[in-house]
């Protein structure tokens, strides 16, 4: 009949229009790679030329997991210089989320995904990673000294993440609103209640609270939970939302429903470019640093065009892009000494490499003491 | 009908336009925010509004990773669309015209991922993947997106095949046409209204699914619903807004579409 | 009752229809079988384990994740406010529903029903998380809400109208009500009017009309819309989440963390209490209802 068999062909003429609407990806993929001997010299005014070395070839496409919209101005010259790995990416919004994910059938499939020092240890221990070796990375001698093998990327001996970004979870407020403040104990001021955005996750919960009451956020045996949860029970009253998604924090801060919050240095920025009066302190307590890297999934299916990705990430031309685009510390020293004054003291990074050497971390979190204090918060957030 | 009744009937149509505007505003409030939105020149969105412009919509479509989300949506959802009709024309047609031991249960089964809670689909599908170690991608949630279509799919052609006359196909057959040609000619064209509305139901809810797409989707491909959520450390633009502006018009055309077909029947 | 015969004259006799039988049944048979009970089997394995210090999960058949669950007082009490959350919009979507399917099918003309039916449905096309970001955008301090309401010097101060358990039924009711206004109007449509008209000749009155034979008629699609509100709702981790400040921890939003933190036996065990209960009560109201008259597939009562 002609009516039905119409109205299939325009869906699909409207849906093969909306494919074909999307932007064409940026180069289509070059012949089958080979092995060729490096070119000496390459022409300047021509687009970047694949750089392809004597024993590398390129697999066609590289699997990638990161943090949402982190890494998406990075993709398109990789792309370009590397026509033969194009990135597929997809997105998480937790530490915890990317390493179920790669637990739940990313291995064998994906090459590269993003952890954090706090969490490596997981995605270790579940057998999901393997060690990687600096040498194939031309950038990693630009990464800060401290940066390479140290206590967030090393463990047996081999190196499992290769850092990206580093930063702080401290404290953020809005000082046309509450004035200057120093301390975690703002968090909890009856004069800011209901005011407050307090995070989801188990550390930016832990930290703070652990500090508030006095113990260290190192000590977590079944004394320190007891000690911390009436903090927690007390900030469910005070808070006005609980953020997991960072967007949605700096959508918080800067539309006003909150005041002050904790929250990640680089979300504080990003508030900031729009509402200028929004600050972020390292409380006097203390405060939590974490190293964001990348890791290499074990059996990944493109492990070279995953090498050149990660030596792509930590260049200096895409560290500065970070530092200008997602307002992170980069970890790379050279990147780093080239920003902008101003931004670069923004971010911290404006000593050289004084300014990473006295980062002091927490232990991170066993699965154990991740399983208790998920536990206990839960317990908190359903009101008990 | 009687005159009480009939008097009755004026007086509710007052109330209808009264009632029922109020009902669709509530329903259509979320949604008319979002394309309010996509033409706001701000990037924040709130009250009163920056300015409005095309900005984001220029964005969108120089964003290729959103496009390729929405072109993974699409994809899934005429997928669904197709697979889950066909099964559940296949079911809707055994119960409506059979009886056979096990029907009650088989048609329970079939049932039960309407009835039964997302997060239960998705938990229980990931294990299933991870057991068999099968990789998860599009395939897999095609798979995720069909059994939670069917029940629909089934149950809509099934109500519309009870008010069908089976003296026409009888007629057919006994004028020594062939089942297959029965099928074709005389059952499938006067079911096609079901047909259709099963089909739509079946898009709608792939579309929009998130929840159990979520478990099952693996990380070599994202949907629209994946990429919204995974906003993030840095930012859902409002880039997203105009994409879901433009799926609703999408979806509107392809609505008229089908309605004025069924119209012009 | 419509004049036309059920179709269900053919018998098992004619080896043809035997065939059609088999072939028919296979795809959809297999397909649920395969994609829908075995995987929740696989989940109930898992549920009856355990896992170890690398994550590897070990079906032992011990009851130790079930025992958990009932001796830590939050997970049912997490479950409890998902159900009675569930309930509550459940009813409000009643409230709201039927007056609109009653409208739709007997006040509105004709040739608008459909298409105005079909609008119903339009806003499900709309990403759910879009949507739901949306009620940030109306209920928020500087939302469309609160601004008509202070530039029209309603309300001096902002209302706080975020946050909270209204703003979370609102949201929801928004995405469920057409659920449930669907099915109650399927089966209001199919009333025979002809019985209506005997009973008003009979002197009935419109509110003796109603009680007596146009609400009793449509029950089977109330049930029907109350599950197919029901049930999606007790699952609801999202809008909760986005729109509930810090009461918006659900069932779902456990049963997802467990899964986050690689702890996949307990959010099996979880998830497999869930389902208990879900058929639980679905076999109470099958009791009283047959699958087939709920969904309005037969006219036997």
């Amino acid at each position: 009949m002609k009516g039905p068999r119409s109205l299939l062909v325009s869906m699909v003429l409207l849906m093969g229009l909306l494919a074909a609407c999307g932007p064409t990806p940026t180069m289509p993929p070059a012949a089958p790679p080979t092995a060729t001997p490096t070119v000496s010299t390459a022409p300047t005014a021509a687009p970047p030329q694949p750089t392809t070395a004597p024993s590398e070839t390129y697999e066609g496409s590289v699997n990638v997991l990161a943090w949402g919209g982190y890494i998406d101005y990075a993709i398109p010259p990789f792309e370009e210089k590397y026509p033969q790995c194009k990135v597929n990416i997809s997105y998480f919004s937790s530490a915890m989320e990317a390493i179920n994910k790669v637990k739940a059938g990313g291995v064998g499939t994906l090459d590269v995904f993003f952890s954090t020092n706090n969490f490596f240890d997981r995605a270790i221990q579940a057998d999901l990673v393997q060690p990687i070796d600096p040498s194939r990375l031309e950038n990693y001698t630009h990464l800060f000294k401290a940066f390479q093998p140290g206590v967030y990327n090393e463990r047996h001996g081999a190196v499992y993440l290769i850092p990206y970004t580093w930063g702080t979870t401290g404290l953020i407020f809005n000082r046309a609103k509450t004035g200057d403040l120093t301390s975690w104990s703002a968090l909890w001021d009856p004069r800011f209640k209901g005011r407050v955005i307090y995070g989801d996750g188990v550390p930016e919960a832990w930290v703070p609270a652990a500090l508030y009451v006095g113990i260290s956020p190192e000590e977590r045996d079944e004394a320190a939970i007891e000690k911390v949860r009436p903090a927690l029970q007390a900030m469910m009253s005070q808070a006005r939302a609980l953020w997991s998604n960072g967007d949605d924090l700096v959508q918080l801060l800067v539309n006003g429903e909150g005041w002050l919050a904790v929250g990640w240095d680089g979300l504080a920025r990003q508030a900031a470019a729009q509402v200028p009066d929004i600050t972020y302190v390292l409380p006097q307590e203390g405060a939590q640093t974490w190293v964001d890297g990348l890791m290499l999934v074990k059996n990944a299916p493109h492990p070279n065009c995953a090498y050149r990705f990660i030596d792509w990430l930590i260049s200096d031309e895409m560290q500065i892009q970070e530092a200008e685009i997602n307002r992170y510390s980069p970890a790379n020293a050279v990147a780093a000494s080239r920003l902008d004054p101003e931004l670069a003291k923004a971010l911290f990074v404006d000593k050289g490499e004084e300014s990473v050497a006295n980062l002091k971390f927490y232990r991170p979190f066993t699965e154990e003491e991740q399983l208790r204090i998920s536990e206990m918060w839960t317990e908190v957030k359903a009101g008990q | 009908m009687g005159p009480k009744a009939r008097t009755g009937r004026a007086a509710w149509r007052w109330v209808g336009w009264f009632y029922l505007p109020l009902v669709y505003l509530f329903v259509f409030l979320p949604s008319l925010i979002v394309v309010l939105m996509s033409f706001n020149t701000s990037r924040l969105s709130f009250f009163p509004l920056e300015g409005l412009g095309l900005g984001w919509y220029r964005k969108l479509f120089a964003n290729r990773i959103m496009w390729e989300a929405a072109r993974n949506s699409l994809l899934l959802g005429l997928a669904t669309m197709v697979l889950a009709t066909v099964l559940g024309f296949l079911f809707a047609y055994l119960i409506v015209r059979f009886r056979f031991p096990g029907k009650e249960l088989l048609t329970s089964l079939i049932m039960a991922p309407m009835l039964t809670p997302g997060v239960i689909i998705g938990v229980s599908l990931l294990s299933y993947y991870y057991s068999l170690k099968i990789p998860r991608g599009l395939g897999t949630t095609l798979l995720a997106h069909v059994v939670l279509a069917l029940p629909y799919t089934a149950l809509v052609i099934a109500s519309r095949m009870q008010g069908f006359d089976v003296r026409l196909e009888e007629a057919a057959r006994n004028l020594g046409a062939s089942e297959w040609t029965v099928l074709r000619r005389i059952t499938l064209p006067l079911l096609w209204p079901g047909i259709l509305a099963a089909a739509l139901f079946a898009f709608t809810i792939s579309i929009d699914e998130f929840i159990v797409t979520f478990f099952v989707i693996g990380e070599r491909s994202v949907t629209l619903p994946m990429r919204i959520y995974s906003g993030v450390r840095f930012g859902i633009t409002p880039e997203v807004n105009a994409m879901a502006s433009l799926m609703l018009v999408f979806s509107t055309v392809l609505l008229g579409l089908a309605l004025t077909r069924q119209a012009r029947k | 009752m419509n004049g036309t015969r059920t179709a269900e004259s053919a018998t098992l006799a004619r080896p043809r229809q035997n065939l059609i039988l088999v072939l028919f049944l296979l795809p959809p048979g297999l397909y649920i079988l395969l994609f829908f009970v075995l995987p929740i089997l696989v989940m109930g394995t898992y549920s009856f384990g355990c896992i170890d210090s690398s994550y590897r999960i070990h079906v032992t058949g011990s009851l130790q994740q079930y025992l958990h669950f009932w001796t830590t007082p939050v997970y049912p009490r997490l479950l409890l406010k998902s159900l009675r959350m569930a309930a509550e919009v459940t009813l409000l979507c009643f409230l709201l529903g039927y007056p609109t399917a009653f409208l739709l099918a007997w006040v509105v003309r004709k040739r608008w029903r459909n298409f105005l039916l079909a609008c119903l449905l339009l806003p499900s096309w709309t990403n759910l998380l879009i949507r739901t970001y949306a009620w940030l955008i109306v209920l928020g301090e500087n939302g469309l809400i609160n601004y008509t309401l202070t530039r029209l010097r309603i309300v001096q101060e902002p209302l706080s109208l975020l946050f909270n358990n209204t703003a979370v039924v609102t949201a929801l009711i928004c995405v469920y009500l057409p659920w449930m206004v669907l099915p109650i109007y399927t089966s209001l449509e199919k009333i025979d009017r002809a019985l209506l008209e005997a009973a008003s000749n009979l002197g009935a009155g419109a509110l003796q009309l109603f009680r007596r034979i146009i609400f009793p008629l449509s029950v089977p699609g109330v049930v029907a819309g109350a599950l197919v509100v029901f049930v999606p709702a007790i699952g609801t981790y999202l809008t909760p989440m986005i729109l509930g400040g810090t009461r918006g921890v659900m069932y779902a939003n456990a049963i997802n963390n467990q899964f986050q933190i690689l702890n996949w036996p307990f959010g099996s065990a979880m998830a497999m209490i869930l389902l208990v209960i879900v058929l639980g009560g679905l076999s109470i109201y099958f009791r009283f209802f047959r699958i087939e008259d709920i969904f309005g597939l037969s006219y036997r009562r």
